[in-house]
């Protein structure tokens, strides 16, 4: 080993320190326009007024400071992303920023969680803790109830009064918790930075269809994303592995002419590989307990990736399958036993599939329709977009696969079940990473190969109009976000007079008593669970013979009559009811809320014990 | 600076064992006095997000850091998760047990997977 001459250290240390000072000084200027983002972010903040809010959501409301911030954000991560490969903690921080600002803008302003679904979640939770029973008879979640077991620890942990005390902050939370996963993910399937962190942008600014709260389906995609991003790192194939299988599969391979990933995997020993797998199932385990259709979209991306050869682990989805069969045929039995021919009624009718999810939805007030015609918008055209980056791609001989395997993979999911109508947002979700990517595809310059013709426009130009286009897309993409996400606010907003009267009404409640409502759309169900009975002048309207606002109110009185072993019931009426009714419209409309109303407030049988400018308790008398 | 104290044995060899040892015994603090919100809570979340996690992952050997730190949330709520769903199916639940069990494999992980006993038990270095 030679040494430097003496004299030489301090100066070559000196001339170092310089230059890292001047790194960090240059990189520094790029945190001029995240700062200022949060900067008017937060100052704008005070002045939003959700009670303001009408059918579009939380836009309607938003001054142009926020919308100032989300630009400036957007225009400082677009100054990264061009030097994408150098200023990666940049562009960390850039997305940190953005999951906070998108997803925390609604808690800000709100201080309460969002919509009615979290309310019930916290209820099932407080039933574990309460019963330390897994009562499969009370609903389907309950067959379902390991991201539920694991919230009742943490509640206990914690020592807070209830699972509530999670959920404010949840989404921001879960969004986090998305992004290292994503990030694998992403470096599986590309080494330009550049890809990577568009995706990862894309994917945050197009998720609008809110599943990311406290809910065992933002649990299960988290486990969604490390186990095909675990997969994808270690269980790539090389060049033999491609050789594998039977005729037809090779002959399917040799059709889609896959080929090695670009992205060199590592080579682990046997131990870490054992170990890789035994992970990847004990996750999948957790995820088929925990939720009813995470598991299927895992097992066909997997199956998906497994057909093709992008993935080695090939008994992986037969092991998968295995364990979702003992789980439904052991454990979720009682559920669908009950539920068969609900549950089998839809496979394969893409007619009932898409009523459900795409007609059905189209509903509601004329500023609903906008938004909901603005989503259909947004999440065509990502799909659009993503669809010609994986013509580029593949056109210029990249060997994505994978990620296209992975990206129409829950396509499938879509003949399977109508899922409330909901199938349709789940796929959209499942397939967004891969979307994403795709999408920021198609707005890169493309690789050019020897063989091909030289280019027409010069390098320098070619990129400032990638630079560009790129710049564009997530703008819009971003901005329709905003209405996108914030679409349905106005319903999911529960002010403090609404929550104090559910409240109020848990605690005169005896258990056995009924609760009864206009529209099961209201902050409840958080405790008592099992304890009380739930009732909806909406469910009744969905009968064969829609009862009138009288006939309602006589069935709603015969069931809340006080007698033995039937503790007095209450009749529910809260603001949110009324703007469900008004937004999405339907059976319930704010004629016959009216007409409901007037007649229960005359009612001999009923007496207001509850009242506050958002909500109204009727207690049902004796008699 | 550079991140070379990292990658240097016994940093590493510590710094898991440290921060999990750390963590459990501040909560556990907390839960024998009673204490209450907001550092509880924050606590309690730090615990379920890393602890299982960060003390388990050294045994997969995987040799990337990135993976390991991806791994760690994911893991800890699985391990959270199927532990309750355990204890619960069990008929046996209760918080303290829950948070016993717990303790315990965060325990066994990081012994099984620290470099003196891993040597002795799977013959690596």
């Amino acid at each position: 080993m030679v040494s430097a001459p003496p004299g030489t250290q301090p100066t070559l240390e000196a001339a170092e320190h310089r230059s890292r000072r001047t790194v960090i000084l240059e990189q520094g200027q790029y945190l001029l326009l995240p700062v200022a983002a949060l900067a008017v972010w937060a100052a704008s903040l005070p002045g939003i007024n959700p009670r303001a809010m009408n059918d579009l959501g939380l836009i309607s409301v938003l001054p142009w400071q926020t919308w100032l911030a989300f630009g400036l954000l957007t225009l400082g991560f677009i100054a990264c992303w061009q030097r994408a490969d150098q200023l990666t903690w940049l562009l960390v921080v850039h997305v940190l920023l953005l999951v906070i600002m998108l997803y925390g803008l609604p808690v800000l302003i709100t201080h309460e969680p969002s919509g009615p679904i979290v309310f019930r979640h916290a209820g099932i939770t407080e039933n574990l803790i309460r019963t330390r029973v897994v009562n499969t008879r009370i609903d389907a979640y309950f067959s379902w109830p390991g991201f539920f077991m694991g919230l009742a620890s943490l509640v206990k942990f914690a020592g807070a009064p209830s699972a509530l005390s999670f959920a404010t902050w949840a989404t921001v939370a879960f969004n986090l918790l998305f992004l290292p996963p994503l990030l694998l993910l992403a470096r599986t399937l590309t080494r330009d930075p550049r890809l990577v962190w568009g995706m990862i942008w894309l994917f945050y600014a197009a998720n609008w269809i809110n599943q990311d709260y406290l809910s065992p389906q933002a649990f299960g995609y988290l486990f969604y994303l490390t186990i095909l991003g675990l997969l994808l790192t270690y269980f790539r194939p090389h060049g033999t592995d491609l050789d594998w299988g039977g005729r037809l599969t090779r002959r399917l391979r040799t059709l889609l002419r896959v080929r090695a990933a670009e992205v060199p995997h590592p080579v682990i020993s046997r131990w870490p590989t054992a170990a890789v797998i035994m992970l990847v199932v004990l996750l999948y385990f957790a995820t088929v307990a925990s939720h009813q259709l995470t598991p299927f979209a895992i097992l066909l991306g997997v199956t998906a990736l497994v057909l093709i050869g992008e993935c080695t682990a090939r008994g992986l989805p037969l092991v998968m399958a295995v364990i979702l069969t003992l789980w439904i045929t052991f454990v979720a039995r009682g559920y669908i036993s009950g539920h068969l021919g609900h549950l089998l009624g839809g496979v394969g009718d893409i007619t009932q599939a898409a009523t459900a999810n795409v007609t059905a939805r189209i509903s509601g007030s004329a500023q609903h329709l906008l938004v909901i015609r603005e989503r259909l918008f947004l999440s065509g055209g990502l799909w659009l977009l993503a669809l010609l980056g994986a013509a580029r791609r593949f056109r210029s001989g990249h060997a994505d696969h994978a990620a296209a395997a992975l990206c129409l993979a829950p396509l499938l999911l879509f003949g399977m079940q109508a899922y409330g109508g909901e199938m349709l947002l789940r796929i959209y979700f499942f397939m967004l990473p891969f979307v994403a990517f795709f999408a920021t595809a198609a707005l890169l310059p493309g690789r050019r190969s020897a063989s091909t013709a030289p280019a027409r426009l010069p390098a320098a130009i070619r990129d400032h109009a990638a630079i560009t286009a790129f710049g564009l897309t997530i703008v819009v993409v971003l901005a329709a976000c905003l209405v996108a996400l914030y679409g349905n606010e106005r319903v999911d907003y529960f002010t403090p007079g609404e929550r104090a009267a559910i409240a109020f009404a848990y605690g005169q409640a005896r258990p056995g008593s009924t609760f009864a409502v206009e529209q099961s759309y209201l902050p409840w169900k958080y405790t008592g669970y099992d304890q009380h009975h739930y009732l909806s002048v909406s469910s009744m309207l969905s009968e064969q013979h829609p009862p009138s606002p009288a006939q309602a109110l006589g069935r709603i009185s015969q069931a809340l009559r006080p007698g033995p072993g039937n503790p007095a019931g209450f009749v529910i009426l809260t603001r949110s009811q009324r703007i469900y009714a008004e937004t999405f419209g339907g059976l319930l409309s704010p004629g016959y809320l009216a007409r409901f109303e007037q007649l229960l407030r005359k009612s001999p049988h009923f007496l207001l014990v509850y009242s506050n400018p958002d909500a109204k308790i009727y207690l049902r008398l004796p008699g | 600076m550079n991140a070379d104290w990292l990658r240097s044995g016994t940093v590493t060899d510590w710094l898991r064992p440290g921060i999990v040892l750390v963590s459990a015994a501040t909560l556990l603090i907390m839960i024998a006095t009673g204490a209450g919100a907001p550092w509880r809570m924050l606590f309690a979340l730090w615990f379920v997000l890393v602890c299982p996690g960060l003390s388990l992952v050294g045994v997969l050997g995987l040799r990337d850091r990135f993976v390991e730190l991806v791994v760690v949330a994911p893991l800890s709520l699985a391990v959270v998760t199927l532990t309750s769903l355990a204890l619960f199916y069990g008929g046996v639940w209760t918080p303290d047990l829950e948070f016993g069990l717990l303790l315990w494999l965060c325990l066994a992980g990081l012994i099984w997977s620290h470099p003196g006993s891993r040597r002795n038990v799977m013959g690596e270095t």
